[in-house]
């Protein structure tokens, strides 16, 4: 079913003599409209653009593209009449059968700016529902509920696509960059296969619209690449925050982070599950371990009862030595990772003073490169290989020519030094790690020392105080602890909600992953490729009969890249005949009405063409065009052809080819009358 | 079992033979960009365009070191350290004289040609082209002359 179906058309002019006008009612299929030249074919056919108020795709201007019979001065039997008021009624129809009536009034030579609209067949019938009025040529039109061109999309079931503009937001695909598919107006339409307005500032606007009209897959799969490497990015940088947030937890309490990788990885975090430890020289101890602990250390405290100082001090003197002892171990482990932190820091600081200096030399190379792009431009060769002035092979280098050293090409230079660039942001990134982990490591090994020094301060001070005092220092550590555990499950507790929403991220970014895998791994889905192949095959067939003689058709193929037709990888336009250029037009244009019929596309199923017999299209030409267009009908198409071809050439016709013939014979706008087929 | 490997190795009938393969050389050894460096060198530090061979090492040499630089930039003679000789320089003048880039004075100074100054304005034309260099060029400026140069040379010969 197609999308758009013309009903008809009135035009009429009010002067002081009367109302002048024409309502011509199209037929479903092949619709013909002959008249000599000047008797207001055009007028018709361009009335359908101007009814639409898509004149836009022709000229940015506001000039109606409509005669001055039409906007000025009417030339009557009895002379010229001025004309005070002009209006265009046009009648369409949609996929489900519905139609609707449009007027568009023409003041003081302007198209006017306001639409009115009225459900139902205002021209071949009566006019339903309620008026509805709209905007159009203003800006905005395409997208406000008010915009007539937002209705007209929504009438006709079409979902236009942002697309992206020079210097601004996206917009949404205006309706005038379609019509130059299915609409080719007399003056400047045939000049080119599918004249698009450039002025409306879209880019790659042409590339655009076909895919859109075409029903192409690409856009929205290069669309859901773009989108999910933005979700990907963003899971990144969730990653990331949450990740700092953990480790921020944990330098809180002097611990660090195992087991959580860099990037979000479920598979990873299934494997090893993220925790916060203490790192020791030995081996790293798991807060819930210290937790443990201190546990047990206040329990043991609670059994003990507070005795006087004099009972207790032989055993904390043994307390002491044992407590000295461990707390010079602590300091020399303390030193021990800080020279091993300075070391770290001083590769670190090499590997990212290697990476500047790479990184210059690299960039030299890439101006090397960007100069060998000029090519001839440069008065010297970017790799010299032989002397200058004897000729002789010369290596290119400044090093002593006589040794048997051979550097690597410019080219070949260039990537062994973004290869080690690579692998030095690697190693970089490990060190950086590395001595952020050791940072870690000495802060808690200091934290371990003051607080042994903070317990065998408070040892020594008991044990020179007065011996029938309570030994209260069992009671401060326990304290101490209390405190000690109360801080590290609260750790725990805002460790263990951000690894949930890690866990969250983790899994996220995997189905993105996946669904980016899922996606065909080219520009251009099974589908698109079927559709591309169709519309070629199609022209290919259709050059053929209609006698394209520049080159072999089978030479002309639709490119993938730009969907223009191209010959060699080249634009046809300077390989061809302007007669060719013309042949290559209809094919294209007929190509597609006829690939909406074997695929799902949003093409509109209607084909308006203006005096296509340009540059002297034979007539044989003409009469293969109009045979490929007879079958519109049986597949529920239309096409509107006006034409000036005399009728002896529609002779050479075969009887039984169904189309509707509009003869012309006067000028076109007379005191009201019909025109039937 | 390492040994016998090694032994088998070494009683191999065949002859080894050992080819050079070709390594990565820094930019600064590629003819072409020391040539392009002379050039703009030559057009935007040099009066006239026109440079001694020992003016152009002192200034390829602060162009890689920041140190020199801010020496000359300075002004203060004392702090300006001699500058070995470059037989790269030498060369790349050669290589410079040979394709018509640049051509010798009766001062004993090169001077771009035609061909040098159409040379210039095409690499100024590329944006992207040794953009570190040429900001240090541009602070440069022409202020480095030949006469600094002698006295720099003479001061550390006495």
């Amino acid at each position: 079913m197609s999308k758009l179906r013309i009903g008809g058309v009135r035009l009429q002019a009010s002067t002081p003599s009367g109302v002048y006008g024409r309502d011509i009612a199209f037929q479903p299929g092949l619709n013909i409209i002959h008249a000599d030249n000047s008797l207001g074919k055009s007028t018709i056919v361009n009335a359908i653009l101007f009814g639409l108020g898509l004149e836009g795709a022709c000229t940015p201007e506001h000039t109606p593209p409509l005669p001055g019979s039409m906007t000025r001065e009417l030339i009557t039997g009895s002379g010229p009449v001025p004309v005070t008021s002009s209006v265009v009624v046009l009648e369409i129809g949609n996929a489900g059968g519905q139609f609707l009536t449009i007027e568009r009034r023409i003041e003081n030579a302007k198209g006017s700016t306001l639409v009115s609209t009225w459900l139902g067949r205002g021209i071949t019938s009566q006019r339903t529902g309620p008026q509805r009025d709209f905007l159009v040529r203003v800006p905005g039109a395409a997208q406000h509920e008010s915009g007539f061109h937002k209705f007209l999309a929504d009438f006709l079931g079409l979902q236009l696509p942002l697309v992206e503009r020079f210097d601004k937001p996206p917009t949404i695909l205006y309706l005038e960059l379609l019509v130059p598919f299915f609409f080719v107006e007399q003056k400047l339409g045939w000049s080119g296969i599918v004249k698009i307005n450039s002025s409306m500032g879209i880019r790659r606007a042409f590339q655009h619209s076909f895919e859109f009209l075409a029903g192409l897959d690409t856009s929205s799969i290069r669309i859901q690449r773009h989108q999910f490497s933005e979700q990907l990015a963003h899971a990144v940088a969730e990653w990331r925050a949450n990740r700092e947030s953990a480790e921020s937890l944990g330098r809180s309490v002097n611990a660090v982070i195992s087991g959580l990788p860099n990037m979000p990885s479920i598979d990873e975090l299934e494997t090893t599950v993220p925790s916060l430890v203490f790192p020791r020289a030995t081996a790293s101890i798991p807060i819930e371990k210290e937790i443990e602990r201190l546990h047990a250390k206040v329990r043991e405290i609670r059994l003990t009862d507070t005795e006087s100082v004099g009972a207790v001090v032989e055993p904390r003197r043994i307390e002491l030595a044992a407590k000295t002892d461990t707390l010079s171990k602590v300091e020399l482990e303390s030193q021990e990772t800080s020279i091993a932190l300075a070391r770290d820091e001083s590769e670190l600081e090499a590997a990212s003073r290697r990476l500047v200096t790479i990184e210059a030399d690299l960039s030299r190379y890439k101006g090397l490169l960007r100069l060998q792009e000029r090519g001839s431009a440069a008065p010297i060769p970017i790799e010299i290989k032989s002397c200058p002035t004897c000729s002789q092979e010369m290596h290119d280098n400044l090093l002593p020519q006589d040794s048997s050293f051979v550097s690597l090409s410019i080219e070949q230079n260039a990537k062994v030094l973004a290869d080690q660039r690579a692998s030095l942001q690697m190693i970089r990134e490990t060190l950086r790690e590395r001595a952020r982990l050791r940072t870690q490591q000495l802060r808690s090994i200091q934290d371990r020392a003051d607080r042994l020094r903070a317990e065998i301060r408070s040892l020594k001070e008991l044990l020179v105080s007065d011996p029938r005092a309570p030994a209260i220092d069992k009671l401060r550590e326990r304290v101490r602890a209390e405190e000690e555990i109360r801080k590290l499950k609260s750790v725990k507790d805002s460790f263990d909600t951000i690894a949930v929403t890690l866990h969250e991220i983790a899994e996220r970014y995997g189905d993105i992953q996946r669904k980016v895998s899922a996606l065909p791994e080219g520009e251009f889905s099974h589908d698109d490729q079927a559709k591309l192949k169709s519309l070629q095959t199609s022209m290919r067939e259709q050059l053929r009969e209609y006698g394209f003689g520049s080159f072999e058709p089978e030479a002309i193929e639709v490119s993938w890249d730009t969907y223009r037709a191209v010959t060699e990888g080249s634009d046809i336009t300077w390989r061809v005949s302007a007669s060719d250029m013309v042949r290559t037009n209809w094919a294209y244009l007929v190509g597609l009405l006829e690939l909406s019929r074997t695929h799902k596309t949003n093409l509109p199923g209607v084909l308006v063409l203006d005096e296509p017999s340009q540059q002297n299209a034979r007539p044989g030409s003409v009469i293969a065009l109009v045979r490929r267009l007879s079958s519109v009908k049986e597949h529920d198409q239309q096409v509107i052809l006006a034409t000036s071809e005399s009728p002896s050439t529609w002779a050479g016709l075969e009887p039984g080819i169904d189309y509707s013939l509009f003869e012309l014979k006067e000028r076109l706008l007379q005191p009201i009358t019909s025109l039937k087929p | 079992m390492l040994s016998s490997t090694r032994k088998q190795r070494l009683n191999l009938a065949v002859p080894v033979s050992f080819t050079d393969r070709p390594v990565p050389i820094a930019a600064e050894l590629r003819p072409s960009w020391r040539l392009a460096i002379i050039v703009l060198l030559l057009d935007e530090c040099s009066s006239g365009a026109a440079s001694s061979l020992r003016r152009l090492e002192y200034l390829e040499e602060a162009l890689g070191n920041k140190q020199l630089l801010e020496a000359i930039l300075s002004k203060n003679i004392a702090q300006i350290p001699r500058v070995g000789v470059d037989p790269t320089t030498t060369r790349t003048i050669k290589l410079a004289l040979a394709y018509g880039l640049v051509e010798p004075t009766t001062k004993p100074r090169f001077r771009l040609t035609d061909r040098g100054r159409e040379f210039a304005r095409l690499l100024k034309s590329l944006s992207d082209f040794a953009g570190e260099e040429r900001a240090r060029m541009a602070r440069l400026g022409k202020t480095f002359t030949e006469n600094l140069v002698e006295t720099i040379d003479r001061r550390q010969v006495l």
